[in-house]
């Protein structure tokens, strides 16, 4: 008996530890993730029920009509299409101008191959609030001023040298034996590029691409800059400007932000891996 | 390096056994490399060189030669130094502004820096429900920050806030509070946005560098009667060092520059308490267009992140920069 209250005693004892350790995680995922119960909830309720002395945390006549009211009422649906549009144009022109040039600092040797990954890696010590302004001159110049275009490249140039970078660390993980075995094979350099290396790259190639597509998602000052019209604006930015009305309709706002967070909720859920590897390989290497 | 595939025109045009025969006359056609390994492997980045030169080298001397130029109507006259001038010695707004968005890095990475570690900490010490655990933990790293901004201005607002109304029902605070005007305070409020969005990314690089920790070296420790203080200060800590180094530089040179949250949240206010620096390059540019002086400004603000990473690099250990 005694021996078993011992025994008890110590396991609770070295529990301890984890009991507390889940104690922080419940506190913390509240903190995390009330914020985004609250807007899904207040995107949920009619006006009557946000604009009152009484919340009521589970909506009591749940209604989609703050969805409706903002895709009929906005331009809602340009911006949906505009931040697909960009995001999808700039995470391919990274991959495409990425990869390329991650295998090619990767790979071969030349002069100032290390002195160039070094100055990509130096451009992001930029902010992008210092460039804006020789940028916001330029896209007027190739009269590219409010257009998905302009949006596309802005994007490119703030998440190309970060996927370039991590990139070169994906590759040279690849063995160089698997490249040198294709071109005796009878591949050509490109083709061992495209055909082996690639491929295998390809979790990397993810890892960098998920977080340049939310990154450019998310985006919100060049666009709010160069995109000030329903034209290439996006959902960052349109759903800023429900606060800037005069009555500011926290339900429609609400129901902007539930829309602009969906891709993040997507790649949360199904690829956090992918983000915890881009995310742990770009701060390491960086 | 390359050495290896250098030897390889002369093997490949031979025609090759091992493969189809449709690939044999695939090698015929390609036997002749003209271009040598370096030249190819620049060709390659070459693209890459362009578009970096086009969207950040141009752009970067271009901001340069506007800061020297002063504004005025039509063409900008010569001023040399002039802006810098103005603004280190004749403009009430610069230093505060700068103390501002100091403010803003220390409070906000600091605290995100703590909670980033205790949640790694915890993290690391669950067994069960580690994946779910991890998808909740990354959630407020993914939202954009606009949209984080917007959210805690909902909960924050003074009349019909979730905040006010919770802590008046615990009876913490007798009438509603308005969060986002208060004379001190808000641009506290304001750096725990801030610090809100940056957590997860802390506790990611925190957590990664934990789990490259032996766990043996944790029971010596306690065979040797370390407590957990003990073996966190003399064992994690410093075995942390690098990982901590990183997270807080890139966060801290990421806080430095955020222009969103301050944007939508407060938008500078209340009166001037929450401008910042990036919101000033904003305003001088893109209000009072006055881009010369707003140029001078963004340079300045380069040369303070320059100044940031090199603070940081020189204290991480040589031996781990890669």
């Amino acid at each position: 008996m005694a021996q078993m209250l011992h025994n008890a005693l110590r396991s609770l004892v070295s529990r301890k530890g984890k009991w507390l350790a889940a104690l922080v995680l419940v506190v913390y995922f509240i903190i995390n993730l009330f914020p985004m119960y609250w807007i899904l909830v207040t995107s949920l309720k009619k006006d009557a029920e946000v604009y009152t002395p009484r919340p009521t945390f589970v909506p009591l006549h749940p209604t989609l009509d703050n969805y409706v009211s903002i895709y009929t009422t906005r331009p809602y649906l340009k911006y949906t299409v505009n931040t697909i549009l960009i995001s999808v144009g700039a995470t391919l022109s990274c991959v495409v101008f990425g990869t390329v040039a991650a295998y090619g600092f990767s790979r071969f040797r030349f002069a100032g191959n290390r002195a160039l990954r070094y100055i990509f890696l130096a451009s992001r010590v930029f902010p992008p609030i210092s460039l804006i302004i020789p940028i916001f001159l330029m896209v007027g110049w190739i009269r590219l001023y409010d257009t998905v275009l302009a949006q596309i490249i802005v994007n490119t140039y703030m998440w190309l040298p970060f996927f370039i970078w991590i990139n070169i660390g994906f590759f040279d993980t690849i063995p160089r034996e698997l490249d040198q075995a294709a071109q005796i094979d009878g591949c050509s350099r490109m083709q061992s590029f495209l055909r082996i290396a690639f491929p295998l790259s390809l979790p990397g190639v993810a890892a960098s691409s998920i977080i340049a597509f939310l990154g450019t998602w998310n985006e919100f000052l060049y666009n709010l800059i160069l995109g000030p019209t329903p034209r290439a604006k996006n959902l960052s930015v349109g759903a800023s400007d429900f606060i800037a009305d005069m009555f500011v309709s926290w339900n429609q706002m609400a129901a902007g932000a539930i829309i602009a967070c969906l891709p993040a909720i997507v790649f949360v859920v199904f690829f956090q891996r992918y983000i915890v590897k881009g995310l742990t390989s770009g701060a390491v290497k960086g | 390096m390359a050495s290896v595939s250098r030897s390889l025109p002369s093997r490949a045009s031979e025609p090759s056994i091992t493969g189809s025969g449709r690939r044999v006359r695939g090698v015929a056609v390609r036997r002749q490399q003209i271009l040598k390994d370096g030249q190819f492997g620049f060709l390659m980045v070459f693209p890459a060189l362009v578009l970096l030169a086009l969207i950040v080298v141009f752009p970067a001397v271009y901001v340069l030669v506007l800061s020297l130029f002063r504004d005025s109507r039509g063409a900008g006259i010569w001023t040399g130094l002039g802006n810098y001038r103005t603004i280190l010695f004749n403009d009430s707004k610069f230093w505060p502004y700068l103390l501002n968005s100091m403010k803003y890095v220390v409070f906000g990475v600091g605290s995100a820096f703590v909670v980033g570690l205790i949640v790694a900490l915890s993290l690391n010490a669950i067994r069960k429900f580690k994946g779910m655990a991890r998808v909740f933990a990354l959630w407020a790293w993914a939202v954009p920050p606009v949209i984080a901004s917007l959210m805690w201005k909902w909960l924050l607002n003074d009349t019909n806030g979730a905040i006010n109304h919770l802590l008046m029902a615990l009876r913490l605070i007798k009438n509603p509070v308005a969060w986002l005007s208060l004379p001190w305070g808000t641009m506290f409020i304001l750096s725990q946005v801030h610090s809100w969005t940056t957590v997860p990314f802390i506790m990611v690089i925190l957590l990664a560098g934990l789990q490259t920790i032996a766990p043996e070296l944790y029971e010596v420790a306690s065979i040797d009667g370390a407590g957990s203080f003990h073996k966190f200060r003399v064992i994690t800590f410093p075995l942390l060092k690098t990982s901590i180094l990183t997270s807080v530089m890139l966060s801290s040179i990421f806080a430095f520059r955020t222009f969103d949250i301050v944007f939508t949240l407060t938008g500078g206010g209340p009166g001037e308490t929450t401008e910042m620096l990036v919101t000033y390059v904003y305003n001088r540019a893109f209000v009072s267009m006055k881009l010369g002086y707003a140029a001078a400004l963004s340079v300045i603000m380069v040369l303070i992140s320059m100044i940031m990473v090199a603070f940081f690099v020189k204290l991480i250990p040589t031996e781990d920069i890669s």
